[in-house]
């Protein structure tokens, strides 16, 4: 018997170990924010944050990136993608609440490919890691990952380059490998727009001055983007220049959203372009993992 | 890969246990279901079709017995998965496979494992595939009874999601002591059943702004205390420090977490008392830190009555684990024999009454900004925002050999604000239904019965909200059953009270179907509507359909 119950003890004591860490504040560890090494490459990580305006609890997850991007500095690179649902459709325009329509093209493809809207907003992808099954992030689990992230080697470098001055000019994209690879890439080229002053759901306020963030208006060379090469080689460059419009990219979007989106209403122009900026980055084309981002102000020069 | 491993695995146990030379023989049971639901556009009832057409969940479980060993498995197949179940099912795999076996006092599981410590307040691993909710162990697990009366529970392992894991790493023991299986005690008076257990969190901490619990830990004590005709269940959980790791400080919350739960029975021949009431505040455990509806690996007891007709569960109680006080009361009576009320065979009477509401100032706070900290004090009603209440009674009598009725009447105040989007956004508000129901079954034959079901639901808006609810239902079923084989049904429901014009639709849904031995086979047609479905308090959100079904299941 006294055998016994020392081999039960002995089980118990062994699943109790030190399981128990009680913090007592400070919670927050002063002064995290990364600085950046500029001399060298460094791996930056992309956050897509699947939003809509009529969604509640959106604007925690915005907040949240924009704590990650607080932290990690210009190492992280939101877009807020609205892609169609409930909380992105807005109101015919004799309304006076919600009635800008936010959604885009590339931005509902792209929700067709990862099925972000149907498990509910908000939600996001970092790097679009974990793709087929657990590339779904609540916002409570993008810091960790964009951690881990961080963590890894670039395997290539991006840089930007705009002439852009007014209404239309060139955005350059200059890629090159800092490794041999095996797989093949993509390159996307997109454009997206801060301080967009909307309607908000807010909980339960509904916030008339809301200030949208890193809003994704458009991809220059489609949802997917286009291939940059495989096998490539350490050294290898590639090179592109994209030529930007706004006024006919404002057009793109207000026919898709007059004649694509349900119950589109064509608001979805007046683009400022003090406030676009341009984001690039390459995914592994056999599993969408992205590699590497950076991003230019439009007006850069 | 892993379903290789799996079939790999379940072929060698086989040879492995058909090789025991011993007496015992081998048993293999199993089941088998497979759901076939077709979509076409509705846009009257926003339904939408799917690509696919038709999609279809199937699982199949295996048991193989043989003496002390048992080993299972289970194959599940989402092709893809219904509307209702996240798209994360996906495609086929076999997620649930295990060996178990017992030698003298020890039990042995290595595998995947369901369990639950007391009522689950700090554990609660289980599976229900109506929910589509599965957070089954992956690990081992030992139980040990030293001595007669002493239960000993360890276990270590990863919670699934889906067709993975979450990433926290689980830890749990519990003891349970039944004081009247202990040599001399046997005839003690009062049986009495105490309880202790301690689960545990692994999780690494990579965020650089915040200090956050890698090890994070809920214990929880209980007794259960039966007198006479009086028993008595209560139990205290406890949990440390558990923030989410967000990178905002104002999602972090550094709180304990709390449940306190009571519950008092009198039973004795014709009448029986309950009385059940929990607090509860920031509760809600997670096999990861991130707030997601699937890696609660906790439960909360729902404090409200199980309806199982269509109108009195069309608002159903949602258990709110973050902060929520509430009680669940019930009388049973049986009306005598051969009495003026009793009848020939006697009535029974059930009065239940539940209500819940918030605690004070909601869920409790801390962290490093003073002004959001805070501490929500213990039970209290007055002044706190309703959540769910229900006043029902349900009259069950049987007139003759030939006909049995059952009639409910039911008021209930549903906050659908807070029930289906967590807080309070004015919306709705609460919505106030009155429900009855009528039940009545009629023999027309040997084998074969009638049945039908007459229900109505008259709703109140509340005044205060900016939107309107669904307004008035009224619906009917009609049931034909030839037993053993054969069942035919039809039903309706309809929103004739909708305040849109237009959505005061009907959603009608015929289905047949063939039982024979252990195997079932059922075809059906409907709309169905938009709405919330739960299981004990834990729900989901179910989205409008218009399509075909097939279930067929069966066991061997």
């Amino acid at each position: 018997m006294k055998k016994n119950i020392l081999y039960s003890a002995l089980i118990l004591f062994l699943t109790i170990f030190k399981s128990c860490d009680v913090i007592e504040g400070d919670y927050m560890i002063d002064g995290t924010t990364n600085s950046v090494d500029t001399t060298s490459v460094v791996k930056r990580v992309l956050i897509e944050d699947f939003t809509g305006h009529r969604c509640p609890n959106c604007p925690s997850a915005a907040a949240e990136l924009e704590g990650i991007i607080n932290t990690y500095g210009d190492r992280v690179i939101g877009i807020a993608i609205h892609p169609h649902s409930n909380f992105s459709i807005p109101n015919p325009l004799s309304s006076s609440q919600y009635t800008y329509d936010f959604r885009t093209e590339e931005g509902d493809n792209i929700d067709n490919i990862f099925q972000m809207t149907s498990g509910g907003l908000p939600v996001g992808m970092v790097n679009r890691i974990g793709f087929n099954g657990n590339h779904q992030l609540s916002k409570d689990e993008w810091g960790e990952k964009v951690q881990t992230e961080l963590e890894k080697e670039p395997i290539f470098k991006i840089n930007l380059s705009s002439d852009f001055t007014t209404s239309s000019g060139n955005i350059s994209v200059e890629v090159e490998a800092l490794t041999d690879l095996n797989n093949s890439y993509n390159i996307v080229v997109c454009l997206t727009e801060n301080n967009i002053i909307e309607w908000q759901k807010d909980n339960n306020i509904d916030n008339e001055n809301y200030n949208h963030k890193h809003v994704l208006r458009k991809m220059l060379n489609s949802t997917l983007g286009e291939s940059i090469g495989d096998n490539l080689n350490s050294g290898d460059i590639w090179t592109k220049s994209f030529n930007v419009n706004i006024s006919e990219l404002e057009n793109q979007n207000e026919n898709y959203s007059l004649n694509t989106s349900f119950m589109g209403n064509g608001n979805c122009t007046g683009w400022i372009e003090d406030n676009i900026e341009s984001i690039a980055y390459i995914y592994d084309n056999s599993n969408y993992e992205i590699v590497q981002v950076e991003k230019i102000h439009l007006k850069n020069n | 890969m892993k379903n290789i491993f799996s079939l790999i695995f379940l072929i060698f146990i086989s040879n492995f246990l058909i090789a025991q030379d011993e007496n015992s023989s081998l048993q293999i049971q199993g089941n088998f279901e497979t759901n076939l639901q077709s979509y076409f556009v509705d846009s009257s009832i926003d339904a939408t079709e799917v690509p696919e057409r038709v999609l279809n969940n199937a699982y199949l479980n295996l048991l193989i017995t043989k003496g002390n060993f048992t080993s299972g498995l289970r194959y599940e197949s989402y092709l893809n998965a219904l509307k209702g179940y996240d798209r994360q099912y996906q495609g086929n795999g076999i997620p649930i496979r295990f060996i178990s076996y017992i030698s003298d006092e020890l039990e042995v599981t290595v595998g995947n494992y369901y369990e639950q410590f007391g009522s689950g307040l700090i554990l609660r691993v289980y599976e229900d595939k109506g929910l589509g909710v599965d957070n089954a162990l992956d690990g081992l697990r030992l139980k040990y009874s030293p001595f007669n009366g002493l239960h000993l529970t360890s276990l270590i392992g990863k919670s699934r999601t889906y067709f993975d894991y979450s990433d926290g790493i689980i830890r749990g023991a519990d003891a349970e002591i039944i004081l009247n299986e202990i040599k001399g005690l046997e005839n003690s008076k009062m049986y009495s059943i105490m309880g202790a257990s301690f689960v545990s969190r692994f999780q690494s901490d990579n965020n650089p702004s915040f200090i956050l619990p890698e090890n994070v830990a809920a214990f929880a004590a209980r007794a259960n205390l039966q007198f006479g005709n009086i028993n008595y269940y209560g139990e205290y959980a406890h949990k440390i420090n558990d923030p989410v790791g967000s990178m905002v400080q104002s999602e972090n919350n550094y709180s304990n977490g709390k449940a306190i739960v009571n519950n008092i029975s009198y039973s004795q021949k014709g009448l029986g008392v309950t009385f059940e009431s929990h607090f509860v505040d920031h509760m809600e455990f997670r096999s990861a830190r991130a707030k997601k509806k699937e890696y609660i690996i906790n439960y909360i007891p729902t404090l409200s009555k199980q309806h199982t007709y269509t109108l009195l569960s069309l608002y159903p109680c949602a258990t709110q684990p973050e902060g929520e006080f509430g009680f669940n009361s019930n009388i049973f009576y049986k009306i005598p024999k051969n009495t003026l009320l009793g009848g020939k065979y006697g009535t029974k009477l059930n009065m239940n009454f539940a209500r819940t509401n918030s605690i004070s100032g909601g869920t409790s706070f801390l962290n490093d900004v003073d002004s959001l900290t805070h501490n929500a004090p213990l039970f209290k009603i007055k002044g706190e925002t309703l959540y769910f209440s229900d006043f029902n009674i349900e009259i069950d009598k049987k007139i003759n050999k030939i006909i049995k009725t059952n009639f409910v009447l039911s008021r209930q105040k549903y906050n659908k604000d807070v029930l289906e989007k967590g807080y309070e956004s004015g919306e709705y508000g609460i919505i106030t239904s009155t429900i009855a129901v009528a039940d009545i079954s009629y023999k027309i034959k040997k084998g074969h019965t009638i049945r039908m079901e007459l229900q109505t639901l008259r709703s109140e808006d509340d005044p205060n909200a900016e939107k309107n609810g669904d307004g008035d239902w009224h619906m009917l079923l009609a049931e034909y059953t030839i037993s053993p084989n054969w069942f035919f049904s039809v039903q309706d429901m309809y929103n004739y009270g909708n305040y849109d014009e237009k959505k005061r639709l009907h959603y009608p849904n015929v289905s047949f179907g063939y039982l024979k031995g252990t195997n079932r086979f059922a075809i059906g047609y409907g709309k169905k509507k938009a709405g919330i479905f739960c299981v004990g308090g834990i729900c989901k959100e179910v989205p409008s359909s218009n399509g075909f079904n097939l279930n067929i299941s069966s066991s061997f």
